[in-house]
Parts: structure tokens; sequence; C-alpha cells
């Protein structure tokens, strides 16, 4: 029985090299009435298979690196995560996602060769290396394939070798499933992305509703975990101060703020092409049609005043619940943190060492 | 297979013109000049729709012949239907030129008879599965009384694709705007896509967006075209974008006042991203670079930069 945020895939596409990996036999037989074939022929392109109605499921021997640096931009103060890539593509139906502009096809894809991602992994946490913050996040949920692949589960297991690693699993659905394969909660953090209650009713196809994250962020706190809130993407919508206003409240209502490691604040932002798919897919995506400019960075982005306004807002709020140096702006100049925060990233010695400190509660 | 047979016609017999004639255009002075001179080199052609004869190519030959009360030299042929006729009158008129309203008009008549076209895009330069036979076939779905258009300003071809997706209520909004002012292609796209981003924001009809926004009093406005596009433009964007025109406004202002009686330009390049400026002057000698030095210090010294950025969040 699938989770109600995923579909069963119509089909599963498989390299070959991968069948024996124990993800994918894990998947197979979690998915045992679901049709499969190996992927041998090379001519054959993996968006030309009918999936009935429904999704590919790829299981791909990944031949790329799978630690990665977050894709920032220099012109915007990026949080320096590094990303662990286990796979591409999401199952959740978010009218604003960014994978829609940055993959070719909505084919979901999980790097099955999981003996190649603990090998590389072992060579980047040598003993004696650097702490590291990393996170699953970036280029697809990190867990909402988790009930078929259990693809976290493995990898909190393998980190507890590597105390020098904190992993950030970040989310809009509710799955704890991974949560006894860890041994110290203290390097783990479970990170929800929130919203205003509207956008996530409205917006946020598939996933769980703010209360059930909060409710999942509880029970982690419960069992000694610190927990991540991203505010991502703040969408400029009628009435988002009630909406923001009530988010704050009800994370008030599940968490204390020593609870919460770092919180981010992400104002929408977007490849131009992404207009196009919001209004091929998402016809009552009405915030798209607000005050977005080109950044310096290329990407689409709401006017400044308007997220100076947004982001001064919501921070006032979680200052009131008691928030304050866990705040950290995604993306964002200097001067938007001096503005908001009073104080910019070189002021906290960098925001990759800031967070990292946050992370390791150094 | 077409029969044919040579007919020699007298100057004032009856032939009526084909619909298949699309590209039908007036005899101008050097073919009449030519067929006074030279007479008729090459035959009309002309088939028999019951009793009657009909013109199938030779359009403006036929016109200055008459005019010149000369025989006409006819290739009369079986009559191919009116597919076959049109095939006839484009092979024979291949030779000319084809811009972008030639290759509509010959679109329109044989898309009415509801068969494949592809090989007519083919005569007529239009590439399978390129974007202009996107274009084309898109411009196909606009009413015909839109193709004098593409005659006033073929660069409004691209747009097709925009104003196919309007509704005939929304075209006849837009259509005065479209027309006699001669748009540049990336403003016509702009006036088109910040009316649609109106609209749909607040999910209005075109005429209603149009009506608030009083655009129709731009057009009988005493004003050079470019400056009513400017004014449409302008009215546009304070809609669409209301907040960032207002600091656009204030910001030229405030930056005018900055360089005034100087020789420095100033501008915000960043969208508001950053609150940086960039300061442009052009000088030719050592004096002039003095001046401008001058002119940079009492502008740095002025208190108007103290004003900047106009964030109303500061």
């Amino acid at each position: 029985m699938l989770p109600g945020h995923l579909k069963q895939p119509g089909h599963i596409l498989i390299d070959p090299s991968v069948l024996n990996q124990k993800v994918a036999r894990r998947i197979l037989s979690r998915l045992a009435n679901v049709p499969w074939s190996l992927y041998s022929d090379p001519e054959q392109q993996v968006r030309d298979i009918d999936p009935g109605g429904s999704y590919v499921l790829y299981l791909k021997h990944y031949k790329g690196r799978f630690m990665r640096f977050c894709p920032g931009t220099k012109h915007y103060q990026c949080c320096g995560y590094r990303i662990i890539h286990m796979g591409e593509n999401c199952p959740l139906n978010c009218s604003y996602c960014i994978l829609k502009a940055y993959f070719q096809d909505s084919v979901l894809k999980v790097w099955a060769n999981q003996d190649d991602l603990f090998r590389e992994l072992e060579q980047q946490f040598s003993p004696g290396s650097r702490l590291i913050r990393a996170g699953t996040g970036e280029f697809t949920d990190s867990l909402a394939l988790e009930s078929i692949t259990g693809y976290s589960r493995d990898l909190v297991a393998f980190l507890s070798e590597y105390p020098g690693v904190c992993l950030e699993l970040k989310s809009k659905i509710v799955d704890l499933t991974w949560m006894d394969r860890v041994s110290d909660p203290r390097r783990v953090l479970p990170a929800w992305s929130v919203n205003s209650p509207e956008i996530i009713r409205t917006q946020e196809q598939g996933t769980a509703s703010l209360e059930n994250r909060l409710r999942a962020a509880r029970a982690c706190a419960d069992q000694g975990f610190r927990v991540c809130l991203h505010f991502d993407p703040i969408i400029h919508y009628p009435g988002w101060k009630q909406g923001y206003a009530k988010t704050v409240e009800v994370i008030s209502d599940y968490l204390a703020p020593e609870e919460i490691a770092y919180l981010s604040l992400g104002s929408f932002r977007f490849m131009p092409q992404l207009e196009k798919i919001i209004f091929r897919k998402h016809p009552g995506a009405s915030y798209i049609f607000n005050e977005f400019i080109t950044g310096l960075d290329g990407k689409k982005r709401l006017l400044l005043p308007l997220r100076l306004e947004q982001f001064g807002f919501i921070t006032d709020q979680l200052r009131k619940f008691g928030l304050d140096r866990q705040i950290y702006l995604c993306m964002e100049s200097s001067y938007v943190w001096e503005k908001i925060l009073g104080c910019t990233p070189k002021d906290l010695g960098g925001l990759d060492n800031h967070l990292l400190k946050l992370s390791f509660e150094l | 297979m077409i029969i044919h047979e040579l007919l020699t016609l007298p100057c004032g017999v009856s032939i009526e013109k084909d619909p298949c004639l699309f590209w039908a255009d007036t005899c101008g002075e050097p073919l009449l000049s030519s067929l006074e001179t030279w007479g008729q080199i090459e035959p009309v052609i002309v088939c028999s729709k019951g009793s009657r004869l009909v013109l199938v190519a030779g359009y403006k030959r036929h016109q200055g012949l008459k005019s010149l009360g000369l025989n006409i030299q006819a290739l009369h042929i079986s009559n191919p239907g009116a597919w076959g006729r049109g095939m006839v009158y484009l092979l024979s008129n291949l030779g000319q030129s084809l811009d972008p309203l030639k290759k509509i008009l010959a679109l329109r008549y044989f898309e009415s008879m509801k068969k494949d076209l592809s090989r007519i895009h083919q005569l007529l330069g239009i590439p399978s599965g390129s974007r202009d036979e996107h274009l084309f076939s898109a411009w196909l779905n606009l009413p015909s009384t839109w193709d004098g258009l593409l005659r006033e300003n073929p660069q409004l071809l691209p747009c097709a694709g925009m104003l196919s997706s309007m509704d005939s209520k929304d075209l006849d909004v837009v259509f005065p705007f479209l027309s006699g002012l001669g748009w540049s292609l990336n403003r016509a796209r702009g006036f088109l896509g910040m009316l649609n981003h109106i609209a749909a924001r607040d999910r209005k009809s075109l005429r209603d967006v149009a009506a608030e926004l009083h655009l129709e009093r731009v057009l009988h406005r005493d004003l050079t075209p470019k400056d009513k596009m400017q004014a449409l433009l302008n009215s546009l964007n304070r809609a669409a974008y209301p907040e960032y025109s207002r600091l656009r406004e204030k910001t030229k202002k405030q930056l005018d006042r900055l360089t005034a009686s100087t020789d420095w330009q100033c501008t915000h390049p960043d969208n508001f991203e950053s609150p940086a400026l960039e300061f442009r002057v052009r000088v030719r000698n050592s004096r002039e670079l003095g001046e401008a030095a001058g002119q940079l210090q009492k502008i740095a010294g002025s208190g108007i930069m103290s004003t900047w950025p106009v964030y109303p969040y500061d």
C-alpha cells in the first residue's frame, strides 16, 4: 500500500547493471505488481515509454558525481549546502516547482548504484576531514519516494560511521521510517519546507498539510532531533500576511525555538522558462502574475521592495516567536541581509560556516 | 490529366476571375508597356465552368491586354477542380518573391478545402515542422480580415501564436491597436503580453482592461505613431507592474536631478536588485576630462545621493 502522496508508477525501467543492487531489489519487491523492463537498448528513449497514465520510475546507474555543491550564483549568498545526489524529479505536484524547468522530462529517477554512492562518500568523508553539512533535497524531495526506495534509511545508517557529517532530509511529506536507523540524532536534521496554509492547499498538490508536517517535526524533536524549516518559496499573494503569520503561529504550536536548528526564508524565484510551464499546467496559479524582474543571476524574482516587505514581516513574526540567530536568507544579497537581519553573512563568518555551527551546535 | 488548347480570344470576351487568383494584382506600367511594345509573349490560362470561361492564371496580363484593347492568347485547360486551379495558379506564379501575406493568402485558399497542406507548404518554402509552419498555421486561425495587418506590417507574423489563442471578442479589442502604428515585433509582443498578463491576473476580459486603462483614447490623441505606441506601453506597464513602474519613474527623476547641468548620464542597471548606479560621460580631451571630474565631485557631494535607493521599505 503506497502512501497518499505517491501514485503507483506505470512502469519501472532498470539499467541492467543495477538490477541486483539492494535498492533495486527492494523497489521491485515493494512494487511487485508494476511492470518493469531492463533498459538495454541505447536507442530507446525513456520519455517514449508509455506509463499508462502514470509515470515512469527509472532505476539508473548514475555515472556522475554524487556529491555536489549547491548551484548558487555569485550575486547572491548561497548557504553552501553539499548535495548528496540520489535521484532526479519529484512525484509531488507543486505548481512552482523549479525541477520542471531544470529537467527535460518528468521521469522519476533513482540512482540505484548505491555501492558507487557510498564509495564516493567514503572518500569524501574520510576521518579527519572537515565537518560537512549535506542534504538530499535539492534535485528531488528527500523522502517522497522513501516508502518504496528506503534510500534515506540506507543513507542515515551509512552515515552513522561519519560523525563529521550532518545530514539534512528536506521534504514536504511525512515519512519517519528512516528514524530507527539513526544512531546519533544530533547528526540528522529532518527538515520541512513550510508555506502558508493557503499556498500548501492550492499550490502544493500531493503534499502533507502544514499541521502534519509540524506534527512530524514534533515527533522528531521528541526523539532528540533538531529540525530545520524552510519558508521557500515565499509567495506574494493577496492575504499573504495573514497566511504567513498563521504558519508561524502553527510552528509555535508544535516546536520550541531551540528545537529548530535553522530556518531559511527564500522568495519565489525561477528560471524564465518555468513561467510557461506554470501557465500551461497550473492555470490557477495567479501568483505568477506578480511583479517579477530579471535578477542578477538571470532568474526571475519578485521585485526587491516587495521581497523586503515579506521578509521583514515574516522575520518579525519569527523573532516574536523566539528565533533570531537561526534565521537565514536563501539566495539574497548582502544588502538584503543587512536590511532584514541587520548583519551580512560576512559578519557571521560566512553563511556556510554559520550554518555549520548551527548544525553541529558549535 | 489537364487537356489544353491554345485559343485566341477577342478583347471583349467575358472571362471571370476565379477565386484561385489569390495573389491577383493590378497590371503595372512596366508590364503594360511590355505588352504594348512586344505583345503577349506568354498565354493566360483559362478553363470552363459550364458555359463560362474563368481565368486561372495571368490576371495582370489579362487586365493589361483588355486595357490596351488587344486579343488574348489563352491556354484552355480542362477544369481540374478548385484545388487543381489553385495549384495551376501557384505553380505558374512561383517565381515571385513570397512575403508572409502572399503565403497566408495562398494558404487561406487551399485551407478552405480541408486537405493536407504539406505540399503547399513545400511550394511556399515553409519547412515541415518548422517554427514558420507553426506560425502560419496559427495565423490561419485568425479571421481573414486580419491578413491586411500582414500587408502593413509583416513583422507581426510571430505574434500569431498569441493572437490565435484569443477569442473573437478579444481579437476585436486588439485589432485597432495593432493596425496603423507600425509596431516592431518586440513592442507588439510586449503590448499583447502585458494586456494578457493584466487580464489574466485580474480575471477580466481584454475589453475591460483596455477600457479601464482608457487605451483607446491614446489612439485618438494628437501624437505620432511612435509616441502612441510608447504611451500604450507605458500605460500597460504601469498597470502590469505598478510598483516597478513607480520605482523606475521615481528613480529616473532622482537620477536626472543628480546629473542636471552636467555632462554625466546616470542609470541604474540592476532592476533594483542592488543599489548600484552607472555613471557615463563622453570626453574628447584632457580639458573635458578635468571638467567631467569636477562635475562628478559635485555630484558626489550633493545631498541627492543620500535618498538613494528609493525603496519604500527604507
